[in-house]
C-alpha cells in the first residue's frame, strides 16, 4: 500500500514538473510546481524523512512558490503565445536533452545498488554498526541524562531516523561548519536582494549616464536614462 | 518495497524536465522555477539514498539545498524585478547585452 502510494506520488510529481514546463501561463506553471513540490513532500514523509517533509511544505510551498506567484502578479505577466513562450530552436535542444539523459543514466546506473536496495518502511541496512542498540523505549544506557534517542550515535536507528532530534544532532555535530556558512549565505542573500530591489539614489543613476559610458555603448546610456526617468517621477 | 534504482530514475527524470525547461523556455520566471525543479530532484535523490543507507547525513545536505534554493529565489526575483523595470520585459532574449 505504502509502495503504491510512493509510486503514485512520484508519478504525480513528474506530471507536475512536466506541466510546469509546458504551461504558457506563468501562474499555471507556478501552481503546477506547487503540486509537484507537495507530492515530493508526501514522498519524503513516506521515506521517513519527517522533518524534511515539513520543511518542504514550509519553505518550498509556503515561501518560494508564494514569492514566485507574488512576483508574477506584481509584474502582471500574462499568457505567452506559443512562438514567444518556447525558444524557436527547441527541436534542436531535444537531442541535447537526450544526450544528457544518456550520459546521466550511464553515470547513475552502473552503481552497485544491490546492497543498498530496498526502501521499505521496516528495514534499514546497518551502516554504522550501532543499529543493534534499541532506543525505542526511552532508556538511558550511558546515564548522561538523555535518552538513547538523544545520543548522536543513535542517529542511524530506525526509531530516530529522520526526526528533528537525529537530523539536528547531525546538523550541529559533524556539519556545524556548513550550518554556520549557510547562515552567512542567507545574510548575503538578504543584503543582495535589498541592494538589487531598492531604488537607487539619483547620483547612481547619473553615473550610469556618464558620457564616456554612453560613447562606448549607446544601449547602456539608454537604460541609464530610463532609470533616471523613473527616479524623477517620484 | 521500492528499489533504489526506481527512485533515482524518477529523480533523474525530474532533473531532466527541469533542465529542459531552462533550455526551452523564454520566460525568466519559468526558467527560475525550472531550476527549483532541478534542486528538488537532487533533494529526492539525497533522501532516497539516505533512506537506503539509513544515514541522516543526506537530510543535512537537503537542508543546505533548502537554504541555497531560498537565497537563489530571493536574489533571482530581485534580478527579475530589476530587469522588468529596465526593459519592460522578462523574456531572456531581451537581455543579450553581454553577448560578444
Amino acid at each position: 500500500m505504502a509502495t503504491a502510494m510512493l509510486y503514485l506520488l512520484l508519478v504525480l510529481a513528474v506530471v507536475g514538473g512536466l506541466a510546469m514546463v509546458v504551461q504558457r501561463n506563468p501562474i499555471h506553471a507556478a501552481l503546477s510546481l506547487l503540486g509537484s513540490m507537495l507530492c515530493l513532500a508526501a514522498v519524503y514523509a513516506l521515506l521517513q524523512a519527517h522533518l524534511l517533509a515539513a520543511l518542504q511544505v514550509i519553505i518550498y510551498a509556503g515561501a518560494i512558490v508564494i514569492l514566485i506567484v507574488y512576483i508574477i502578479m506584481l509584474l502582471q505577466i500574462g499568457t505567452d503565445d506559443v512562438a514567444v513562450a518556447f525558444r524557436r530552436p527547441w527541436l534542436w535542444s531535444l537531442p541535447v536533452i537526450v544526450l544528457f539523459a544518456i550520459l546521466f543514466s550511464k553515470a547513475l546506473f552502473p552503481v552497485d545498488t544491490a546492497s543498498a536496495a530496498g526502501l521499505s518502511a521496516g528495514e534499514i541496512a546497518c551502516v554504522g554498526g550501532e543499529c543493534e542498540r534499541d532506543c525505542t523505549d526511552g532508556r538511558d544506557t550511558d546515564g548522561d541524562g538523555m535518552t538513547d534517542c538523544a545520543d548522536v550515535d543513535c542517529g542511524s536507528h530506525e526509531a530516530c531516523y529522520g526526526t528533528v532530534r537525529a537530523v539536528g544532532a547531525q546538523l550541529l555535530g559533524p556539519y556545524v561548519l556548513a550550518f554556520e556558512v549557510s547562515s552567512l549565505l542567507l545574510l548575503a542573500g538578504i543584503v543582495g536582494s535589498v541592494l538589487l530591489t531598492g531604488r537607487r539614489p539619483k547620483e547612481f543613476a547619473d553615473e550610469i549616464t556618464d558620457p564616456e559610458v554612453a560613447e562606448l555603448d549607446p544601449t547602456v546610456a539608454q537604460a541609464g536614462g530610463h532609470v533616471r526617468e523613473q527616479g524623477g517621477d517620484e | 518495497m521500492m528499489p533504489l534504482e526506481h527512485l533515482l530514475g524518477i529523480a533523474f527524470v525530474l532533473f531532466s524536465i527541469g533542465a529542459a525547461g531552462v533550455m526551452v523556455r523564454r520566460n525568466l520566471i519559468v526558467v527560475l522555477m525550472s531550476i527549483e525543479l532541478m534542486l528538488n530532484a537532487t533533494n529526492l535523490a539525497f533522501v532516497g539514498v539516505s533512506r537506503a543507507l539509513g544515514d541522516n547525513a543526506g537530510h543535512v545536505m537537503v537542508m543546505m539545498i533548502f537554504v541555497v534554493a531560498a537565497v537563489e529565489v530571493a536574489i533571482g526575483m530581485a534580478i527579475v524585478v530589476n530587469m522588468y523595470r529596465q526593459r519592460d520585459s522578462i523574456s531572456v532574449d531581451v537581455f543579450g547585452t553581454m553577448r560578444g
